[in-house]
């Protein structure tokens, strides 16, 4: 077939009908019903299950940092310090630790957490910070804060 | 920068009740000596535990803008665009936190070159699976797609080694 004219290729409808109906099947092939079935249905199925996949990829990092964020001020509930002061302190006594390193901590290795939860708060206390959050009923553990022995850096400037 | 993670230690001393108690119990409880000297018991106990190599260590790493925590025998899936190659053997230099067991050490931000070795192997390069980007407007005749692959690089921590004693003078290794 030889198109002389724009005007011709524009009409020109694409693969056989088989093979574009059969892309879309088999997209569908793991739907149940009419959705697998029936041609008209299941193109707009698959259409919007890629679309949601497309978005999904970026939702997927905002739910895990807010899986991140829960699973932080969760620990640092214990110790009786909120995730702000706990990101402040740390941020000040250049511990750099992002949320996903700190949530791992917080969820596996609970007693690395507590350091840094002791750290920070001992350095809130020597920078005279004072959390304005508030907390009514604090539901942790005080930190033993004379267990921090590092009065020496802690002081220092940035 | 070491004794950043060293507390832990300490509140094992004031506790009584820790893990290391018994190893401690005979020496003077640390309430009531200045606290140079506790500082130097737990410097001394944590460089014991270091020799002794009795736990597994595990270490924070940046590689590539992300944190990993990683022990022996971990496997690391780096995407991306990344130079090294099949076989190859690289250190992880930039650790922020190692610890084990009973101690831990935290780096401000990192900790002193040459204490923490962390070597890992290069096992695979390839490709990810195919991701679809679809696009799609209603009664607009609008329709996209486009099929993406990300380099992966596949790593294997070999091992997580505490090399030196703590608040040694640093070696100059680079």
């Amino acid at each position: 077939m030889v198109f002389l004219t724009i005007a011709n290729l524009i009409r020109c409808r694409g693969p056989d009908e088989f093979w574009r109906k059969r892309k879309i099947f088999r997209l569908a092939a793991h739907y149940i019903g009419r959705r697998r079935n029936c041609y008209s249905v299941a193109v707009r199925n698959v259409h919007h299950a890629l679309v949601y996949a497309t978005k999904a990829r970026r939702l997927k990092k905002q739910d895990m940092k807010d899986l991140w964020d829960t699973r932080i001020s969760a620990a640092c509930e214990q110790h009786n310090i909120t995730a702000f002061s706990m990101r402040e302190g740390l941020e000040r006594s250049n511990i750099l630790l992002d949320r996903k390193s700190l949530s791992d901590l917080a969820a596996w290795e609970p007693k690395t957490f507590q350091c840094l939860a002791a750290v920070a708060s001992r350095k809130l206390h020597l920078d005279g910070f004072i959390d304005g959050t508030d907390q009514k009923a604090p539901t942790g553990k005080n930190l033993n804060l004379d267990n921090v022995i590092l009065d020496d850096w802690l002081k220092e400037k940035k | 920068m070491i004794r950043a993670g060293l507390q832990r230690l300490a509140s094992v001393f004031n506790n009584q009740g820790g893990i290391l108690s018994r190893l401690i119990t005979q020496n003077a409880p640390a309430q009531h000596q200045p606290i140079a000297d506790t500082t130097k018991d737990v410097i001394t106990t944590c460089n014991k535990l270091i020799e002794e190599k009795s736990h597994r260590n595990f270490a924070i790493i940046h590689l590539l803008g992300k944190q990993w925590r990683v022990t022996d025998g971990d496997l690391l899936v780096v995407e991306g665009y990344w130079p090294p190659n099949i076989g190859d053997k690289i250190t992880l230099d930039k650790v922020l936190l190692a610890a084990s067991k009973d101690f831990s050490l935290i780096g401000r931000p990192l900790v002193q070159p040459g204490l923490v070795t962390v070597t890992a192997t290069i096992i695979s390069k390839g490709l990810s699976h195919t991701r679809t980007h679809f696009k799609k407007k209603r009664r607009k005749q609008f329709m996209r797609i486009n099929f993406q692959k990300a380099q992966q690089t596949i790593l294997r921590i070999n091992n997580v080694d505490i090399k030196n004693n703590i608040n040694d003078a640093p070696k100059n290794v680079f």
